[in-house]
């Protein structure tokens, strides 16, 4: 702010004191005009009502107005003026009219030679007037079309509302984008060099590369994985490995089953034959005496002897019977000479091979460490050397403090204290 | 429900007929998936279902997993259908491992008169059995072959079947015609032309 200059009581011209103005956030500083009033006052034409007010005030009387063109004219036009002012909305539409007229009257004004230049001005002053009246009622109108407006959308906004009230929840999302975008903030454009954008597709390629071959990758497992599955099935049901559909080839099955059934019919025919025979030598053996019986038993058994040689039976050998439950008749264990010997193995030639007891030690005799035949307890070479390397073998005990005496140990103290104390 | 017989069966072989498959073969079927999905709640009616989509018969497969045709035998000793209805299964003609299935359970609980009589026409069937073996495969059997160890045999899919009387003795007893094979009129017919 500047100094005011002022008198003092001296009467000489001196600065005064300056009031300062504190500055408060919010608070209109004193001595600061209301700009929005200021504003309006200085709108353009309506800073000269002036010069509209003495237009106003002079009075053209009847016989100026029919001496004077000009003066009837502009009597009219006052007229007109307050006509106006009554009529907006005529006033309104002959708009463009009064424009055309004053340009029309402009031109005469300059073409006529008598112009005054007190005529000129009122002329001026009129045109002024009817401009202002101009802007006033286009402000006017726009003022309108604003409360107009104003008033479509409270009317909308009561539509959203009652649609709102029905419960749809799209024009909710509407009203609520519209809010989000108004208040959305801008993101700051940011600067992406050229190599630096080449590198991001490149890098965006390679990912959606990436991303097919995921994709190729797992249709591939997955047609891997059914193939398998089906697999499984068909071994499950055996119908991959096995075919059981008849008729295939009729014949050849007919021929099959008609062997397997001579088969049965032999072995039916044979067994027939072998009981009829027992049952002859039944009765033959029935009807012979205790002796011949007998001789002829002992006659039999000689012959069995004979014709198979029973197999000689080592020292402690065993007969053994594996179980037959679970073997099927045509198997070679059951044709084998079980009173053969068993193969030269020491493992088998023992007492009640097989038994549990058999996997144990039965005495600790040579695991004896303290055995003085042992190898480790004879006087040799070998056994010396080793026993002068062990620690702790080597005889006698030297006691700690008397080895110390006789050695002579440099002494860098003098106060044996310290070392030996 | 639990693995109980029903109620009204009349004991076979002097005992529960559930105790014709050997305990522990019985305890793995009871425990196996095919029992728990598939046999619950049966009847002799839609057993039949069962049997029908049968593609194996056998014992114990795999790591001794009862096989389906065993779980239905069982299931068949629980519900003791009427014989009329075995007889139908062995009678049927169309489904070769539901016929199979009541020639195993008429040999389990049947007379051996019966069996001798029902069985031995099966003789001639020579259709083609894919039987699963213990080591998981499958092998093919025919039915002949199928009835005729069941005949014969005393163990047939893993599990013992009740004495049977000999054939001969039923003969000798005249219970039982002595048996004439289609064949043997036949190999007579050619033997006659020859001729």
């Amino acid at each position: 702010m500047a100094a005011r200059g002022g008198v003092n009581s001296k009467g000489e011209v001196a600065p005064q004191p300056v009031k300062v103005q504190r500055y408060w956030p919010g608070k209109i500083p004193e001595g600061i005009h209301d700009y929005s009033s200021e504003e309006e006052e200085e709108e353009p034409f309506e800073k000269e009502p002036e010069i509209i007010t003495t237009i106003e005030k002079v009075d053209i009387t009847e016989k100026e107005a029919a001496s004077d063109r000009r003066l009837r004219r502009l009597k009219e036009a006052k007229e007109d003026g307050s006509s106006e002012v009554i009529d907006r909305r005529r006033r309104h539409f002959e708009e463009d009219q009064d424009v055309r007229d004053l340009q029309l009257r402009h031109v005469k004004v300059e073409q006529d030679a008598e112009v005054k230049i007190e005529e000129e001005e009122d002329d001026l002053a009129l045109r002024r007037q009817r401009l202002r009246d101009r802007v006033l009622e286009q402000r006017k109108q726009e003022e309108e079309q604003l409360k107009a407006m104003e008033e479509a959308e409270k009317a909308q906004a009561t539509q959203t509302e009652e649609e709102e009230s029905e419960g749809e929840e799209t024009s909710e999302y509407e009203t609520d984008s519209e809010e989000e975008q108004t208040s959305r903030k801008l993101l700051k454009p940011v600067f992406i060099p050229r190599h630096e954008k080449l590198e991001e597709e490149a890098e965006a390629k390679r990912l959606q590369e990436l991303e097919e071959r995921k994709k190729e990758s797992h249709l591939m497992v997955a047609e891997v994985i059914q193939k398998e599955l089906q697999k499984t099935v068909k071994e499950e049901t055996g119908v991959s490995e096995v075919d059981d559909t008849d008729g295939l080839d009729e014949q050849a099955e007919y021929e099959a089953w008609k062997l397997r059934e001579l088969k049965r019919i032999k072995r039916d025919k044979e067994e027939r034959e072998a009981r009829e025979k027992e049952q002859e030598e039944i009765e033959r053996r029935r009807n012979m005496s205790e002796e011949q019986r007998l001789s002829e038993d002992m006659a039999r058994v000689r012959a069995q002897r004979e014709k198979k040689p029973h197999g000689q039976y080592k020292f402690l050998q065993k007969y053994y019977h594996k179980g037959a439950f679970y073997i099927s008749s045509d198997e070679k264990i059951f044709k084998r000479d079980y009173t053969e010997a068993t193969p030269d193995e020491a493992v088998m030639q023992v007492k009640n091979f097989g038994r549990a007891g058999q996997t144990k030690w039965t005495h600790l005799a040579d695991q004896d460490t303290s055995k003085k035949d042992a190898v480790w307890s004879q006087n040799t070479g070998i056994n010396k050397s080793m026993l002068s390397k062990l620690g702790g073998l080597h005889g006698g005990f030297d006691k700690p403090t008397s080895k110390r005496r006789r050695t002579n140990i440099p002494r860098l103290f003098t106060d044996d204290k310290y070392i030996f104390g | 429900m639990a693995n109980r017989t029903v109620s009204d069966a009349i004991a076979i072989h002097g005992t529960n007929p559930q105790y014709l498959i050997e305990k522990i073969i019985r305890t793995r079927i009871y425990e196996s998936l095919y029992w728990k999905e598939s046999c619950f709640g049966l009847t002799a009616e839609t057993l039949i279902d069962r049997a029908v989509s049968l593609t194996s018969f056998g014992g114990q497969y795999g790591n001794q997993k009862p096989t389906e045709f065993l779980c239905l035998t069982l299931k068949l000793l629980q519900l003791q259908p009427s014989k009329e209805i075995i007889i139908e299964f062995i009678r049927n003609e169309e489904y070769k491992y539901l016929r199979a299935l009541g020639a195993f359970y008429l040999r389990l609980v049947g007379t051996s008169l019966e069996i001798y009589q029902y069985l031995e026409p099966l003789l001639y069937d020579y259709r083609k059995l894919r039987k699963r073996t213990i080591d998981g495969g499958f092998t093919i059997i025919h039915m002949d072959e199928f009835i005729d160890e069941l005949l014969r045999e005393d163990r047939v899919c893993d599990t013992i079947l009740p004495r049977i009387i000999k054939r001969y003795v039923l003969e000798e007893n005249d219970e039982l015609q002595p048996r004439e094979s289609a064949l043997e009129d036949l190999l007579e017919e050619e033997d006659d032309d020859d001729y």
